[in-house]
């Protein structure tokens, strides 16, 4: 429960000839992680690649750019007959390819005839307010024409100098077109150069430019509105072919993972090592099915794991099923070594026992249970499951807690002294005093009166958490470096610890104090021997990592004050029950979902945070390391095809 | 509501796109955590045997796995085989150094782009030299990182042009012009060192612009850079026995162990001395047992000095993890990883020796 | 009741009033300084656990506890202001 599977390291001997046998029944077989064999100059070298692996990657990585291309993803599909697939494959993969291909070449001679009629208009668009056919502005044997841009009307500059002219001039372009006798083209455009004359190029077509605009915006729509035909084509194709893809995507994946297997292989001229892991459970498995593949040819021995490869054993959790949600929460921190505990049990507890305590409202875990049950039932991500479940698990902590608190989307259940409850004759009952702050403890508990309580309580909470740390660090220590050193790192922060405890009851009168000094005194000598000066530096976290659990009550009320304060503000300053229904009604009651519905995601995320904090903190802190491996034995899982 | 303004005239337009970036505070841990992430996904030294041991499609597909996805997902529309490759290659290159430039801010955005214009002058130089050798769009193409602050387009237009005076006239309006228009036709040489110096000297022009402690290391990264350039030029002066002081020329102000003064003196001895002289620089130690007096090619001492780099941009990256320099060891790291690369899938492509191609590498 | 006793009187519940004032000034630094103080080093935090998850969405798990691991600050702001006012 507290620690992963057992891991063997098996090795695999045998002739190259049957390499491919072996390598086959490994991947089917799906239990056996290969360890990527590193060429070390022992005389061995990384094997190569079998069959026809070049062919298929080939094609492989024209089908994922077709995928990307078409925007494939992966989905539910029923499966399709691995041969079945494979016969279609060139046949389907030409036939889209040159569907693609015909698409795409059209898409790129429309996109050309766009850039074309664009460029045409831009030309286009300066002779729009001239209203002459653009067929008039040339073939003239006797005349010369002038179109440019001019800064100012050129007609007084160039009657001053000659008579015989007539121009065009579109004051808001700043477009003027002149003709002139041939004769005169000196005089005029030395006049035109006064007036800032740049020429332009007559477009070759003739037409009125209004009209022949109008028509190449035609065009454009016409050529825009093929463009999206095209698109939707495509898109069709996704939804034709997308089986097809992922079929035979997984298909020669399949291949070419078998193919290349030997690059992660030590081979000599004749022989081949696989070098790898198994779930202890299943290592007879493995030799029974590596000697029916290879008619016992192959041989496979176990080999003791070794002190420098304990960081490369995969990890494979062995958590009960209640507990497995949690595998979720400690891979989002680091998967635990090979050598150490996983304390997913432990958060299984911790967890949510925190988030209850930090929200308990009765309120909100209704709410949230029932949110947390609809998107089980909606989603169906694998990834996404285990956390629902984790916060089904929080919220019924927090429904206890609820009750415990007698809380209700922030209002108290219970009447207290004279302020009422919800529930009216629910009255708050005193049950004894609190040896902190001059507090009496009630039933339910009402957090917001019982601060300096609170606060001790759960500082207490985080010694004992703390504690636990340092016994499962003692555990830890004791596996990988023996019990001596165990006693010193880790037990010495345990006897400090007992020492604090007793030195407190010292004080109080109930010990003698000398008895706790002399605990906490041992245990400095020992943290000393065990840890060093950095030991001692570490002393205050002590302190400062026990107060932080004080964030338990501290979060926990300003929830409550967030909830009260819109409870205040819909029912008390808004609108009054009791007092006439009206529009203030209707405010107060937006306000009251507003408010509540922001708190509910606070809600959420708050309490979570901060528990999950302590857990990977304060508590990791004192023994967890992690960094270990997934276990990834060799093999596939299909979901598109079988065999 | 006056605390708003006043924090708003403090930043002015820090948000906004375009120049503005360059103003305005860097955003030091979030560039920089970026840029480590970012370098994880780089290929393990364990890869490249493996990949030795794959052929050209196989290889294809293997990094079409990793984060070159989208470069090959794009390209293998279009082009085949060792094409294909190189332009993916060169492609995402190009996106990851412009992503860069995106995600940094202020200071860091500022001496990032600077270093960057490497890459426009070194298409620039691509697209003469193609013009210079008659070679097709596409040739030149191939070989273009739009890395630096002109777009793949722009370079895509240049080298469709018929001579390289229309090129050069396209380029009318950029800061290289003036040395452009030097251009005759057959002094490309000269054109290249003109515009390699302009590069550092522009560099240096920002170095001395930035406030931060990033303008110390930024400077010492360039001049170990430069170092490494000019001894590469000088062991292939020294290869072929040219010690004419005129090709001091070549060689690059502002070395961080080398001054020009010591290139000079070195260039005028014969090689043993010269290799002699070189057991006093630091890079010895990456580069001694591969030197020699009758060694017969430079390549593996370029790529040991290349690996000196390296090494020595990650010694310092780890000393100042919060500042300019783990970016510029991602760039220089990146930038072999894409070279290592292509020279596997040359050598390959043209049936080199597995050995000769492993010398190549810089692992 | 003679005028002495009544000033006296007023003289002590403005030193009541006072005190519950200043208890409440007190409270509110205690949060808002440490709220201040962990916003700025979260917001660094923050911005490079941001970094390296758009490059690698594991990250998300550690880059989140490394964003509210100065959250404690406020947390015991928040627990020394209850300790004031209650």
């Amino acid at each position: 429960m507290l620690e992963p599977k057992r891991m063997s390291r098996a090795v695999i001997v045998g002739h190259k000839s049957i390499l491919e046998a072996t390598v086959d029944a490994l991947y089917t077989a799906n239990l056996f992680q290969m360890e990527d064999f590193v060429e070390d100059g022992s005389g061995l070298e990384i094997g190569t690649p079998t069959g026809n692996v070049s062919e298929v990657s080939k094609k492989i990585v024209q089908i994922r750019s077709i995928a990307s291309m078409l925007g494939i993803k992966d989905k539910e599909a029923k499966k399709q007959n691995e041969n079945d697939v494979l016969r279609d494959l060139d046949a389907k993969l030409n036939e889209l390819d040159s569907e693609l291909t015909r698409r795409a070449d059209k898409k790129s001679k429309l996109e050309a005839e766009l850039k074309d009629i664009d460029s045409t208009k831009k030309e286009l668009v300066p002779f729009t307010n001239i209203d002459l056919d653009l067929g008039l502005y040339r073939g003239y044997d006797s005349l010369v024409v002038f179109v440019g841009h001019v800064k100012e009307d050129p007609g007084v500059v160039v009657s001053n100098r000659i008579s015989s002219f007539d121009y065009f001039y579109d004051p808001k372009e700043g477009v003027v077109a002149l003709f002139a006798a041939k004769a005169d083209s000196g005089v005029v455009s030395e006049a035109l150069s006064s007036v800032g004359f740049r020429e332009i190029r007559v477009p070759d077509v003739s037409g009125m430019p209004a009209t022949l605009i109008s028509d190449l915006e035609k065009k454009e729509a016409e050529i825009v509105q093929q463009m999206a035909a095209l698109d939707a084509e495509v898109e069709s194709l996704n939804d034709k072919y997308a089986d097809f893809i992922l079929a035979s995507d997984e298909v020669l994946s399949i291949q070419t993972e078998k193919s290349e297997a030997p690059l992660k292989i030590a081979t000599s001229d004749s022989t081949f090592i696989i070098d790898g892991w198994v779930l202890s459970e299943d290592y007879d498995k493995l030799n029974s099915v590596v000697e029916s593949a290879t008619n016992g040819r192959a041989f496979v021995s176990e080999q003791e794991i070794s002190h420098e490869a304990e960081d490369l054993v995969p990890v494979e959790y062995n958590n009960s099923k209640a507990a497995s949600p949690f595998e979720a929460i400690m891979d989002l921190y680091s998967r635990p070594n090979y050598k150490e505990l996983d304390p997913s049990s432990i958060i299984f507890i911790t967890f949510p026992l925190f988030y209850g305590m930090i929200l308990g409202d009765m309120g909100y875990a209704a709410i949230l249970l029932t949110l947390a049950f609809v998107l089980k039932k909606v989603i169906s991500i694998e990834a996404v499951k285990p956390l629902l479940n984790i916060l089904i698990y929080c919220q019924i902590s927090t429904l206890i807690f609820g009750v415990l608190y007698g809380e209700f989307l922030g209002f108290p259940l219970a009447s207290f002294h004279s302020s009422p409850g919800l529930i009216p004759g629910f009255e708050t009952i005193d049950l004894f005093a609190s040896p902190f702050g001059g507090e009496v403890i009630t039933y339910p508990v009402h957090r917001s009166h019982l601060v300096m309580t609170m606060i001790a309580v759960t500082f207490l909470i985080g010694f004992i958490h703390l504690a636990t740390g340092f016994m499962f660090g003692f555990i830890n220590v004791k596996k990988q470096h023996g019990v001596v050193e165990a006693i010193f790192e880790k037990g010495s922060w345990l006897v400090i610890q007992l020492g604090l405890v007793l030195a407190v009851l010292g004080a109080l009168g109930t010990l003698p104090v000398e008895i706790g000094v002399g605990a906490l005194v041992i245990g400095l000598i020992m943290l000393v021997k065990g840890e060093g000066i950095n030991g001692v530096v570490e002393l205050p976290a002590l302190l400062s990592n026990s107060l932080s659990y004080t964030r338990v009550i501290a979060v926990g009320l300003s929830s409550i004050y967030i909830a009260s304060t819109v409870n205040e503000m819909a029912f008390g300053m808004i609108w009054q029950p009791g007092t006439s229904i009206g529009f203030m009604t209707i405010i107060a009651i937006i306000v009251f979902l507003a408010g509540h519905t922001l708190n509910t995601v606070l809600s959420i995320i708050a309490p979570g945070l901060h528990s999950l904090r302590l857990q990977y903190v304060e508590f990791f802190g004192k023994f967890y390391k992690g960094g270990g491996r997934k276990y990834s034995p060799f093999g596939y899982t299909r979901k598109y095809t079988e065999d | 509501m006056e605390l708003l303004q006043k924090l708003r005239r403090y930043y002015p337009g820090s948000r906004k796109k375009g120049g503005s970036r360059k103003k305005g505070s860097s955003n030091y841990a979030y560039t920089t955590t970026r840029v480590r992430a970012m370098k994880v996904h780089l290929f393990p030294k364990e890869t490249y045997p493996r990949l030795m041991n794959m052929d050209l499609n196989e290889m294809t597909r293997f990094i079409q796995e990793s984060k070159y996805k989208d470069a090959i997902d794009e390209m293998a529309r279009n082009y085949k085989g060792v094409d294909l490759i190189e332009n993916a290659l060169n492609r995402n290159l190009a996106v990851t150094f412009t992503k860069l430039i995106d995600i940094s801010e202020g200071e860091l955005n500022l001496l990032i782009s600077e270093q960057l214009k490497e890459y426009d002058i070194w298409n620039i130089k691509t697209i003469l030299r193609g013009k210079y050798c008659n070679a097709s769009t596409e040739e030149i193409m191939e070989a273009i990182v739009a890395a630096g602050s002109m777009h793949y387009t722009e370079f895509a237009e240049l080298a469709s042009k018929d001579t390289y005076q229309e090129v050069i006239s396209e380029l009318v309006e950029s800061e290289y012009y003036p040395i452009l228009e030097q251009y005759t036709g057959d002094n490309l040489d000269d054109i290249e060192n003109q515009l390699d110096k302009k590069y550092y000297a522009d560099l240096f022009d920002v170095i001395g612009l930035a406030k931060s402690k990033d303008r110390k290391l930024f400077a010492n990264f360039t001049r170990t850079g430069i170092d490494v350039k000019n001894l590469m030029t000088l062991f292939r002066l020294k290869k072929s026995g040219m010690t004419d002081p005129e090709y001091m020329d070549l060689m690059i102000d502002g070395g961080s162990q080398m001054t020009l003064v010591d290139i000079e003196r070195m260039l005028d001895l014969p090689f043993e001395e010269f290799i002699a002289e070189l057991e006093n620089y630091p890079c010895w130690d990456e580069i001694s047992d591969v030197v020699s007096s009758d060694m017969e090619s430079l390549s593996i001492v370029e790529s040991r000095l290349k690996k000196y780099r390296l090494k020595s941009a990650i010694s310092s990256s780890r000393f100042y993890p919060l500042s300019i320099v783990p970016i510029m060891d991602y760039m220089l790291s990146k930038k072999n990883e894409v070279n290592n690369l292509r020279i596997i899938i040359r050598g390959k492509a043209a049936n080199l020796g597995d050995d000769f191609i492993r010398e190549q590498l810089v692992i | 009741m003679s005028t002495e006793v009544v000033a006296a009187e007023t003289a002590v519940n403005t030193v009541v009033d006072n005190s519950a004032g200043l208890k409440a000034i007190g409270a509110a630094l205690a949060v808002s300084a440490t709220g201040f103080a962990s916003a700025w080093t979260e917001k660094e935090i923050g911005c490079a656990a941001i970094g390296a998850m758009t490059e690698n969405e594991n990250l998300f798990g550690k880059g989140l506890i490394l964003t509210v691991i100065p959250e404690t600050i406020v947390i015991f702001g928040l627990v020394v202001s209850l300790l004031i006012i209650s």
